[in-house]
This record gives structure tokens, sequence and C-alpha cells, in this order.
């Protein structure tokens, strides 16, 4: 019940915070559970110690349950001392029937064991019929059950202002009655042996109650037969289970006591004999012990063992356990990183500054880049991107270009801007333009797209982007164009 | 130094290191842009399991000298740690060096590492400076190729010059890499340091056991789901027989927010355990998790139409299996027909052009009520399930550094029809289960259900 409650109670919550507690339990627990069986009951445990649950359906359940067995004895009781007080009536004229109080106390006892026997014996065959026999005490019992649950809930509820809590302790003890039928059945079973057990004590109570305190006379008899013989051989084969400690005579009537005592009505109650009036009284009550209390108790002591054998049988697997069983057994598994540094000079503004018009009149290639693209290619891509009608130069470094460089024009040199713009590339770059502006040159980028089988792919805007900003890093004026478009000045 | 493996990601900039590590460690708040030179500092990941270190990794900025120090390296004439401390101590205080003295600092911490490489791209000077360098500092190391565009014209180049310097090559990536092909790539780090192949044991054990507890666990989500959205049942009272259009509709609505709100729920569910934060996924123009589970084009996108499943519901009984295959024309593949048979008993009723069942019922007290659902409808659940199922392949399948959140348009428009006649059956007989009387019955079908969609969810290879 208890764990129905918190089963309930974590419906809804966040999975990852039911993952790191219940692994953190199972992982705590001092001997490592071996199952689901032995890991749920420490986790019950833990629970109750650190998250208390008002009403606790555990609690309830039990309260309730001990409630019910009270009713159900003191029905048993006052029923079966009321009945047998009825089947005992004796007005001091003629002797109590003994057939009426066997008939009215033991044998519908004796029918129903016999019914109880029939359908466990079908159950054992596989036939489902014990629900649907006894539906309507099954019913009955969990009627009481409920009800009786649903009063203490209420009084826990108003002592403690707390409906929800009574509200999910109410489906806590759906749950388990639906989850585990068995096991509800068996404590309704249970219930009722408790009721049977509790009729016989109080028969035998009447009836030991009335010997003590009022005169009862016993005796028989019959339409079918005056044969006392015959009676003497039914009440022997009756007497049976107990002849052996309680004989003829003691336990049961002897012949000579049956002869005795049995009724004929044109006779006077003085013909019989007051001796054997009383011999019938041993053997009602070892009647009522051997066939009403013992096949009760026996009862009850197989529900009681089948309880346990239940209980030890739960293996938890159903599709609503296996959930915590999973939490328990999982793994904290983390990889995330921690945080660092970032340095977002991607969002800085790009200031718009466009780059100087005009032919160049010289170009420079790193031969490195010659190396990636045909030579022909390269001049009709500087001639579109530039005008430029000439023979491109190739230099080593771009150091290079400020010593290789004739005349005073400004410098045109292609730089592969597929590839990211790297410190020591934007040095050269810088320290290139700084011997250039000594002779009052400007160092003009033409930007190459990734090379292809035909030539190059052009340049993306955003790759543009990118060397314009690292280049106005530099502070040093170095103009960028590409693939025909000029698209400015960096630096200053 | 460190107990457990520690492996750094070393390369060029804008190679995809980040990548690299966004996809292997499932984290995506790492940051993944083109703009080189963002990552100044050294960022560490490491691997914990139940609080402990077993494994870490770090994503190092890019080379940015690699010539200069190659340069310097060759006149030091030392190797190995002894020319890494010599290094750090020349150029640690040199402002346009620091990224290449961070990115050396995991080294000097005993890392093994990672270098990682764009082929589709041709194989640089830099790039033989950079690997001339690893080779000169001599730590365990392996190569990484990432393909950044789908372009392989220059991976003979480049395997040619990794075999002068790396013992280990793979290929990886970083945009579609799948569970598997990290796992593959863990797998390989075991190569590069002998020592290490315990703790890299138990990291790949631990992803592997977090993997299939995911699966469990959506598994289970989408079973709650399913049975949430076959068992849902709405109420609409009116008093006045006026109102009872407006009673119906409003109880229709209340129907459809309810199985769509949850539906979001457990999409999101299942985006949050695949360690997805920003991935937002947009889907494509003919993609059915574009639609709304309600619209009419998601059940047109699945073959069928509202109005196909009311004729062919209205036929009900043993020829419906049947009917609803003619509706499907093939895509179902006989599944209609295994349902047929469920369906014998004539359970579905639909009103109108409506999948779910409307009731109408008089109150004891006066007025009237509206009732929309359960819906017994067979196909309404396989819809919510095809649907659950391809948004999990979507999301489970995404790499964490792979920032494009927009799906290709081939994707296959649903997951159903790919699986095997065997399992539909039985996914029918499970979901048939739901609203037993017998509480056996129905867990033993949610336990069946979860078992046949942790077999069934994974995208087929």
């Amino acid at each position: 019940m208890q764990f129905e409650g918190y089963r309930l109670r974590d419906q809804g919550q966040p999975e990852t915070a039911l993952e790191e507690r219940d692994r953190t339990l199972y992982q705590k627990a001092p001997l490592r559970p071996s199952g689901p069986r032995e890991a749920y009951a420490y986790w019950v445990e833990q629970r109750l110690t650190q998250d208390p649950i008002e009403p606790d359906p555990g609690k309830l359940f039990s309260a309730s349950y001990g409630v019910a067995v009270f009713i159900m004895l003191l029905t048993g009781l006052i029923s079966g001392a009321s009945i047998t007080y009825a089947a005992l009536y004796y007005d001091g004229s003629v002797p109590v029937n003994v057939a009426l109080f066997l008939g009215v106390v033991v044998l519908p006892q004796l029918v129903m064991l016999f019914f109880l026997l029939l359908t466990l014996l079908l159950a054992f065959a596989g036939s489902a019929v014990f629900a649907g026999w006894y539906a309507v005490p099954i019913r009955l019992g969990t009627w009481l059950l409920q009800a009786l649950w649903g009063k203490f809930g209420h009084h826990i509820a108003l002592a403690t202002e707390n409906k929800d809590d009574l509200q999910s302790s109410k489906r806590a003890l759906a749950e388990a009655v639906e989850h585990h039928r068995g096991l509800f059945g068996n404590r309704v079973f249970r219930l009722f042996q408790h009721a049977g057990m509790a009729f016989n004590v109080g028969a035998l109570l009447c009836l030991a109650a009335l010997l003590a305190f009022t005169d009862r006379a016993f005796g028989w008899q019959s339409s079918l037969t005056d044969s006392a013989a015959t009676v003497h051989t039914i009440v022997s084969a009756l007497a049976l289970p107990w002849s052996g400690l309680f004989g003829e005579g003691v336990g049961y009537p002897d012949l000579q006591q049956i002869i005795g005592s049995r009724i004929v009505l044109r006779e006077s109650g003085e013909a019989l004999h007051s001796y054997d009036l009383l011999s019938w009284w041993p053997f009602l009550a070892l009647s009522v012990v051997l066939y009403g209390l013992v096949p009760r108790l026996i009862a009850w002591l197989v529900s009681v063992i089948l309880e346990s054998r239940l209980l030890g049988s739960l293996d938890f697997s159903g599709y609503h356990y296996q959930s915590l069983w999973r939490r328990m057994l999982s793994i904290e598994l983390r990889s995330a990183g921690r945080p660092s540094l970032h340095s977002p000079e991607s969002n800085k503004p790009l200031r718009e500054t466009p780059a100087p018009n005009g032919t160049p009149q010289e170009v420079f290639v790193l031969r490195e880049s010659q190396s990636r693209y045909q030579d022909e290619y390269l001049d009709k891509w500087l001639k579109q991107i530039s005008g430029f009608q000439g023979h491109f130069k190739t230099v080593a470094d771009v150091r290079a270009c400020a010593t290789a460089t004739q005349g005073e024009a400004d410098v045109f040199l292609v730089i592969e801007g597929w590839q990211p713009p790297i410190e020591e590339k934007l040095a050269a770059l810088t320290d290139c333009a700084d011997l250039l502006q000594q002779n009052k040159q400007r160092l003009h980028l033409l930007l190459l797209g990734k090379p292809t089988p035909t030539g190059s792919a052009p340049m993306t805007d955003r790759l543009t982007e990118v060397w314009r900003k690292k280049l106005e890093q530099t502070e040093t004026s170095l103009y960028v164009h590409t693939d025909a478009v000029d698209v400015g000045r960096t630096g200053t | 130094m460190r107990s457990h493996p520690l492996i750094a990601i070393v390369g060029h900039p804008n190679e995809g290191k980040s990548s690299v590590l966004s996809t292997l460690t499932e984290d995506d708040s790492v940051v993944v842009n083109d703009y080189p030179g963002e990552t100044v500092e050294c960022q560490y990941f490491p691997v914990t399991i139940n609080g402990e270190v077993v494994l870490e990794l770090v994503d190092t900025p890019g080379f940015q000298n690699p010539v200069r120090i190659l340069q310097w390296m060759q006149s030091a004439r030392v190797t190995d740690d002894v020319l890494l401390q010599a290094f750090l101590q020349e150029f640690s205080a040199k402002e346009a060096f620091h990224h290449d003295c961070e990115l050396m600092q995991p080294l000097l911490q005993g890392a093994a590492l990672i270098y990682v490489v764009d082929c589709s791209r041709p194989l640089l000077e830099v790039d033989q400076a950079e690997m001339e360098i690893l080779r000169l500092i001599n730590k365990p190391r392996m190569a990484v190729i990432n393909f950044k565009e789908d372009d392989k014209s220059y991976i003979a180049e480049w395997k040619q010059a990794f075999r002068r310097h790396f013992n280990v090559i793979r290929e990886f990536n970083a945009h579609q890499a799948r569970f598997q092909e990290r796992l593959a790539l863990l797998q390989t780090l075991k190569a590069i340091h002998q020592d290490w192949e315990q703790p890299i044991d138990i990291a790949i054990d631990a992803f592997q056991k977090d993997w299939n507890y995911r699966l469990a666990i959506v598994a289970e989500y989408i079973t709650n789901y399913l049975e949430f959205a076959t068992q849902l049942k709405v109420a609409q009272s009116y008093q006045d027989e006026a109102d009872a259009d407006i009673a119906q509709e409003k109880a229709l609505e209340e129907y459809h927010r309810k199985i769509s709100g949850r539906e979001r729920d457990l999409f999101e569910d299942i985006r949050k355990r695949y360690r997805h934060n920003v991935y937002d996924l947009k889907f494509a123009e003919q993609d059915i998790l574009r639609e709304d589970l309600f619209a009419d084009k998601t059940w047109e996108l699945l073959g069928l139409s509202k109005q196909q499943l009311t004729i062919a519901a209205t036929g009900m009984g043993a020829g419906l299996g049947a009917t609803l295959d003619l509706a499907t024309v093939g895509l179902s593949h006989g599944f209609f027909t295994a349902m047929g048979a469920l369906m014998a008993g004539g359970s579905v009723f639909l009103k109108g052009s409506e999948l779910a069942r409307v009731r109408v019922k008089r109150l004891p007290l006066g007025g009237t009520r509206v009732i929309v659902g359960p819906n017994r409808n067979p196909q309404f659940p396989l819809v919510l399930l095809d649907r659950a199922i391809l948004f999990f392949r979507e999301v489970s399948s995404h790499a964490h550094g792979n920032r494009i959140t927009e799906n290709s348009e081939d994707k296959p428009q649903g997951a159903l029809q790919q699986i095997e006649v065997e399992q539909q059956k039985k996914i029918l007989s499970c979901l048939s289960q739901f609203d037993s009387a017998s509480s056996g019955k129905r867990e033993r079908a949610r336990a069946d259900l979860v078992a046949l969609l942790k077999i069934i969810l994974p995208a087929p290879e």
C-alpha cells in the first residue's frame, strides 16, 4: 500500500529528479539489493523516513482491515450465539432436538466447507471459478474495506486538513487492489474466516453458558426410523474424528444413551432418562469444534500461508513497477563541457569603407596558391575581378610582395579567401602593407574561392565578412576585393 | 597529471573541432560557428559516471602560427615534453601566440590528441606544419577526418599525409554521426593509448547503457501517451437543443487540444531526453510532422483521409481491414487486414467525418451531455504512433554538432509501413488490450508494447 502510495505520488514528477533520487537511494543501500523485491522494500523504508506520506495508505489499510476483522468477529460471535440460543430453545416439556441443532449450526458449515473444497479443487485444476462463485462475498468484503478506508481517511483528512493526500491514498488502495487482486482477494477470504471462527466460538460459548446456567435436555426423534442402532451408527460415524480421544459414552452417546434419549411425543418427559438426556452435549460441542471451528481455523491458516507465499512470489515485473527498477539501475552520465571564455568577435559590426577603384598594375600570387589553380584560370579570374590584363607574378610568401614590386602603383595580392585568416597570415599581410606604405603604396587583397576542377568556387559573403573583420583588427590599410565586387577597405 | 584519460581535440581553425566535441559529448551548448578564432581557451568536457570522471575531452583553440612555431621548434633541437615546455616558456607571454600556447596546455597535462581536419579541402602548408609540430611533441595521437561538406575529392591526399604522422586514422562526420559511430570513435581512442583501454571501455559501456535507458524510457513515454489518447473522454453539457452543435464542437476541440498538447509534451520529453536544448526542429514542406496532428494533411500524408476512414469504418466488421488496405493503396501492406480481425466485433463508430466517437446522453436532472471519445478507431493510435516514431528517429539521430535545424525533404513519410507484418500485428494486439477490463491484460499489453517499441524505434540502418 505504501509502495503504491509513493508510486502514485511520483506520477507527474520530473523524470530526471526521480532518476536521481532513486539511483541515489539504490546506490546508498548498505547491502546492495539483489533484485527489485529487496530494493523496493528498502526504497519504501527510506521514503517513509525522508518523505512521510499522510495519511499513510499502509497504516490506513491496516487500521481498516483491523476494524473489518473486529466487525466480522463481532458479527460472527453474535450470530453464532443467537442461532445456537434459538436452536437450543427448551421450555422444559420437550427436550432439545439434536438434529435441529446440527441442522442449523453444523450442517450449513459442512455444506460451505464442501463448497469451498470443491472450488479450491477446481481452482487448482485451472478453472477460474473462485471469483465467480464468491462474487457476492468478495464484493461485500471489498465494500466493507473501502467504506472503512474512506471513513478513516476522511477523519485523518479533517484532522490534517489535507484532502489531496486522502485522494491519492484512496487511489493507492484502488491501484493496489487492481494490481494485486490475488492478495486482496485472499484478505477478503480471511475476513470471512474470522467471521466463521467467531460464529463457532459464539455457538460454543452459548452452549456452555446454557449448560452451565440453565437446565437443557437433549433428545432425538425421527419419523423414518425408530431404530436407535441406526442413529447410533450415524452418531458414531460423525464422531469418528474425535472418537480416539473422547470415546463412546464420553465424546458421543452410546447405544443405551441413544435409546434412553429418544423423544416419543405421546410419552411424558418422565419416561426419559435424565442422565441419557445430558449425554448428547459433548457430541454437539465437539461437532461444532470439529466441523465448524477447526475447518475455519485451517482455512484461516491456509490464507495466512497463502498470503506469505503470494508476497514471497511478488517479482514486481509488471509494467508499472519496471520504471522504478529502471531508475534505480540508471547511471548518471554527464559529458557536457564546463563553460569557457569565448571571444564573440563575430558579433562586432563591420565598418563600411569602400575600396578605391582602379585597375591593378601588378598582381602577385603566392606559390602555394598557384599550385592549386591553373594559371590560365587565374589570369581570367583576375581580369574579371579587377580588369587586370597582364600575367600575375609569383612570390614565395606574403612579405616578398613588398620587395618584388616594381613601380609605385598599389600592390594586388591574391589570397585564398576560403582559408580562415590565421594570426601568422594576418601578421605577414600587416608587415607587407606597412613596408609598402613606406613607398606610399597600398596593399589590395583579392580573395579567391576554394579550388574546383574548373577553377574556383565563388567567395561567400560570410567568408568575405570574416576576412574583413579579421583585417580590421590589424589596424592596417588593407583593401579587400572579391569576385568582381569591391567590398571595402579595412583598417585606418 | 590526471588519473583518467585526457584527450585534446586539436587542429586548424574552422575544421570542426567544436562540432566533433559537441557531437561526441552530446553537448549543444558548445559554440559552433564559422568565425575562426572564437575559441580562445580550452574547454573541458569531463565524462562522469555517477559523479566520477572516467574520461575528459578538451576542445582547444585552433593553430594560429603553425609555420612560425615549426620553424622555431626545428631550430630548438629537442623533442617531446622538453620541447613543449621550452615552447611554452618562450611564447606564453606573446599575445600573438596565445591560442597556440593555450592549445598546448592539455598536452603538458598528459593529454593524448585527436587531430581534426576537414577533408573537403586540399592539404595546405600550414597543415603539414601542424602535423609536424604534433610529431615533434610526440603525444599519443590519432587523426579524425571530418567532412564539413560531402566532398571527398581530397581524401587520398590527406590519408597519405596522415600515414606519415598518425597510427590511427578515422573518418567521422560530426554533422551526421549517429550513436554507433560515436561509440566507434571512442573505441578507436583505445588504440592510441593502451593504458586507457579500461577507462574508455567503462565510458563506452556507460554510453551504451545510457542509450538503452533512453530508448526504454521513450518507449514508456509513447506507450503511456497512446493509452492516454485512446482512453480519453471529453464531455460537454448543454441545456438547450439549439446549443447541441456548439457543445459538440467544443467537446471535439477540447478533445483535439488535449491530445495535441500531450503529443507536444511527448515530443518535448523526447527532445530533452536526447539532450537537445537548442535544436529546434523545423520540418520540411512535405514532412508529416510539420502538420498538426489533427490537420487533414497529416492523415493524407499517411495515405489516409478522414473521409476514407469514415467510409471504411461504416463498413466495419470483417471487411474493414481489407477496405482500409484498399484505402491506403498498398501503404499498409496488409496491416489493416490484420486489424480487421480484431475489429470483427465492430466497435468503430464514426459520426460525420470525425475520428473520435461522439455520444449524446440525457442527464437525469435535465439537460444533455455530449461525450467525445474514447476513440475506438484502430487507425487513430497508429497515426499517433507513426508520428511519435518519426519524431523520435529525427531527434535521436540528430548530431549535436549539427546546428542546421531544417531537415531534409527526402525523409520517409511513415514509419510503421517499414516494419514487419508480425510486429504490426503485435502492435495492434497490444493497442486493442488497452481498454480491457482485466488489469493484468492491460499491464501485459503495456509491457509488450514497450518491448516491441524498443525494437521498432531505432531507425533501420
